[in-house]
């Protein structure tokens, strides 16, 4: 599945959930190739909110969608609840240090987002609004 | 007059592939108008079929060009190790010239080689996680 680009350009990641990416090797065509023989890569994360995300160099777990299983992966874990535009934070950038000395590909910024996927439906109380009608004759109950 | 059919609404003889139009020209007509019906009909299955197969055999070359470029950039890959090996014990003419072809060889696959690292954003797999305490940003 493709990651989710907000409206301001980021990726927004899940808070509840770590987010696993395709770590990968470009050609100067821009095709993907496999990265050099015994290349190590290392990742940090940067920027003001560096500290509110987690980058590691690990592989896609069994569970991944095919053929994703085994290939190299960037893992991204949230720390915090939300650091987006909401609450003036976001913008978290990735850095990628290659032993075999690849520059890093352009990487869009990260944002952190609450899961707002719809679990239930409900009336929200604090939101009303009442009209008039003549008191019913039926005396009730 | 009972022997000249009508002419179909459109005023164009045989171009009206409708039953009731070509009903009027006759048996004789109406089967070869059949027929051409049968055509156009089994024309239509052809190309959709054609078209199937043309989307098939893109996906196949695709792949086909994605496995090509991986074997050729491992071959370029192979060949780096090869050149940096020779290049160490190389001493005679012809061991020289077999360097500079191979030289020559990792150069022509130079498009091929990797460039740069980064991530593919379209591979991606999520895993749950309790929402951190911390509020943030």
């Amino acid at each position: 599945m493709p990651l989710n680009v907000l409206a301001n350009g980021n990726y927004g990641l899940q808070s509840d959930q770590i987010t696993y990416i395709h770590l990968t090797a470009f050609a100067a065509g821009g095709g993907m190739v496999p990265t050099p023989t015994g290349d190590v890569d290392t990742v940090a994360s940067s920027g003001t909110f560096a500290a509110s995300l987690t980058f590691a160099v690990t592989t896609f777990p069994a569970n991944a969608p095919a053929p994703l299983p085994g290939e190299p992966a960037v893992s991204a874990t949230p720390l915090v609840a939300e650091s987006d535009a909401g609450n003036a934070g976001g913008g978290i950038g990735l850095v990628i240090t290659d032993s075999a000395g690849l520059p890093q590909a352009v990487t869009k910024l990260f944002d952190i987002v609450r899961d707002v996927t719809a679990q239930s439906v409900g009336l929200d109380s604090t939101t009303t609004f009442t009209v008039a009608q003549p008191v019913p004759t039926a005396t009730g109950p | 007059m009972s022997g000249v059919p009508p002419l179909p609404p459109s005023g164009i003889p045989g171009f009206v592939l409708d039953d009731t139009n070509l009903f009027n020209f006759g048996p004789e007509l109406d089967a070869v108008a059949r027929d051409v019906a049968n055509i156009l009909a089994n024309q239509n299955a052809f190309f959709a079929e054609v078209q199937t197969s043309q989307a098939q055999l893109i996906a196949s070359a695709n792949a086909a060009i994605a496995n090509l470029n991986t074997t050729l950039a491992n071959l370029a890959q192979l060949l780096q190790v090869a050149i940096l090996g020779l290049q160490q014990v190389a001493s005679s003419s012809t061991q020289q010239q077999i360097l500079t072809l191979l030289q020559e060889i990792y150069e022509l696959l130079a498009p091929l080689r990797p460039s740069t690292i980064g991530l593919d954003p379209a591979a991606t797999a999520t895993v749950s996680q309790k929402t951190p305490s911390k509020p943030g940003p």
